[in-house]
């Protein structure tokens, strides 16, 4: 059979489709479990980093345990409706909840936002999301928060958790798993020196003022210590202006933007209303 | 070309005639992912990894190829190798496939793994072009990790990730200079070496 004729040209095309798709489709399947496992541990890392139990850049807490057990002893997931803040009994979870880009592309489990809604830059609002209970005593009561978090900064969607204590004011810690900002610039949010300056334990930063609005805000430039609001504003990034102005949208967002009915607005003030934010919830 | 020594096939690519400096292929990734030493050195070591093992595939099969989709073969042969790569640098490196995200996929597009299957491995024997894309893979990575040593230096007064120059945010003395990160820092690095490789080995100047 000729290299050039018809024949032999279909026959190469169907061997070289099915070598390569069989070789392609092992790789993807063999590796999958492991790809999953480590995609979990950087989100239960990031969780940990958060919630400050464990410090950026080790594997294992103050105590030795290591990120598995830190996850399963202070931490316990909780689907809820952004919507009305209500949590979602286990049985009742859609499969997709658990799956942010399979909500994003559906209709039914997420809504698109107007203009003026969507300050944080997300186009679609989800309708589930999972929140982490967090126990500083295992044993213990719930004694913060920790919510998922994204908007847009200068080049790409921001990932990332923010972590309340049970106050729902004080900052516990925020941290990005995900950007594509530029390397030493915007993405100095990866910085855990940036990161310390939202959980200085000297001078615990606020999300919200006395009266109960959204206060919290990067600021340009390093912030005066001795500024009455200084516990509202962080300083941002030398040299990321949109970057630095993308996390005080996404936070003003998630926490409730103008209206207190976006992002976990409805939640937290469940939370509020609730006996102080204490409403008792079996372990599980 | 058929006649050449494997010592000539291999090592040829690293000054006489290297991809990034003489062919000027492949600059696109050249610029995303020199930030730091550590991206790089695992850039390297996918693209020498595709390149070398898609150029013996290529040639395993050569004389089979019909010449009306040779291109497309080559291509599929290429995006299975990176597919590959990527699932494993997934499994196996997670926090640094994290950091190189999309890069990974686009080494399909890099022009000297195309290049090498094209130009090289459609005319020579398996072995002999597993060398020129070990070779090949070896001359781009050195370009990769000269600029990458500038940038991640001057950049952010770091070396693998190791601070070497204390910088002023954290009250040393160096200010580091914020335009290396960014990626036109890595064309002027790249035009410098190609105009010194040119200084000292005039025969490569293109004629005007």
């Amino acid at each position: 059979m000729p290299r050039d004729s018809i024949a032999h040209t279909l026959k190469v095309t169907i061997i070289l489709c099915v070598v390569c798709s069989v070789a392609v489709s092992l790789a993807a399947v063999g590796l999958r479990d492991l790809q999953n496992a480590n995609r979990l541990e950087e989100r239960n890392r990031n969780i940990l980093i958060a919630s400050g139990f464990l410090v950026e850049g080790q594997d294992t807490g103050s105590d030795g345990r290591n990120i598995e057990e830190l996850y399963e002893a202070h931490i316990v997931p909780r689907v809820i409706r952004l919507e009305s803040g209500v949590t979602v009994p286990e049985d009742r979870v859609p499969p997709e909840a658990h799956s942010l880009n399979k909500m994003l592309q559906s209709d039914k489990l997420s809504d698109p936002l107007s203009q003026s809604e969507d300050i944080a830059g997300i186009r679609r609002q989800e309708k589930y999301s999972v929140v982490y209970e967090v126990h500083d005593d295992p044993e213990g009561p719930i004694t913060g928060w920790v919510l998922p978090v994204r908007g847009y900064g200068l080049w790409s969607t921001l990932y990332g958790f923010l972590a309340l204590d049970e106050d729902l004011s004080t900052i516990r810690g925020l941290t990005f798993y995900q950007h594509g900002e530029t390397p030493g610039l915007g993405g100095e949010v990866d910085n855990p020196r940036w990161k310390d300056l939202w959980r200085d334990p000297d001078h615990p930063k606020q999300a919200f003022d006395q009266d109960g609005d959204i206060a919290i805000q990067v600021t340009k430039g390093a912030v005066d210590p001795q500024d009455p609001e200084s516990s509202f504003k962080v300083d941002g990034l030398a040299g990321a202006t949109i970057t630095t102005r993308g996390i005080s949208s996404l936070l003003q967002y998630w926490l409730g933007g103008e209206t207190g009915e976006q992002g976990f607005g409805p939640f937290l003030q469940r939370l509020r209303s609730s006996t102080a934010g204490k409403e008792s919830v079996p372990r599980g | 070309m058929a006649d050449a020594s494997p010592k000539k096939v291999l090592f040829g690519p690293i000054l006489n005639n290297n991809p990034i400096a003489l062919q000027v292929l492949g600059i696109c990734s050249a610029l995303a992912v020199t930030t730091q030493l550590k991206t790089s050195l695992v850039m390297c070591l996918a693209v020498t990894f595709v390149v070398a093992f898609s150029s013996a595939a290529v040639a395993s099969i050569r004389l089979q190829i019909p010449s009306s989709i040779r291109i497309i073969v080559q291509m599929t042969i290429i995006a299975s190798m990176v597919i590959l790569v990527d699932q494993i640098l997934k499994a196996y490196a997670f926090g640094v496939s994290q950091q190189m995200s999309v890069f990974v996929g686009l080494i399909i597009t890099n022009c000297i793994v195309m290049g090498r299957a094209e130009g090289y491995a459609m005319k020579n024997s398996v072995g002999m072009s597993f060398l020129d894309g070990i070779g090949n893979g070896i001359g781009y990575s050195m370009i990769l990790l000269i600029v990458a040593f500038f940038r991640e230096l001057l950049g952010s007064g770091k070396l693998y990730g190791f601070q070497v120059l204390s910088v002023t945010q954290e009250g040393g003395w160096y200010e580091p200079n914020g335009m290396m990160l960014l990626p036109p820092s890595a064309f002027f690095i790249i035009g410098l070496i190609i105009w010194g490789v040119r200084t000292i080995r005039p025969d490569q100047v293109e004629e005007a």
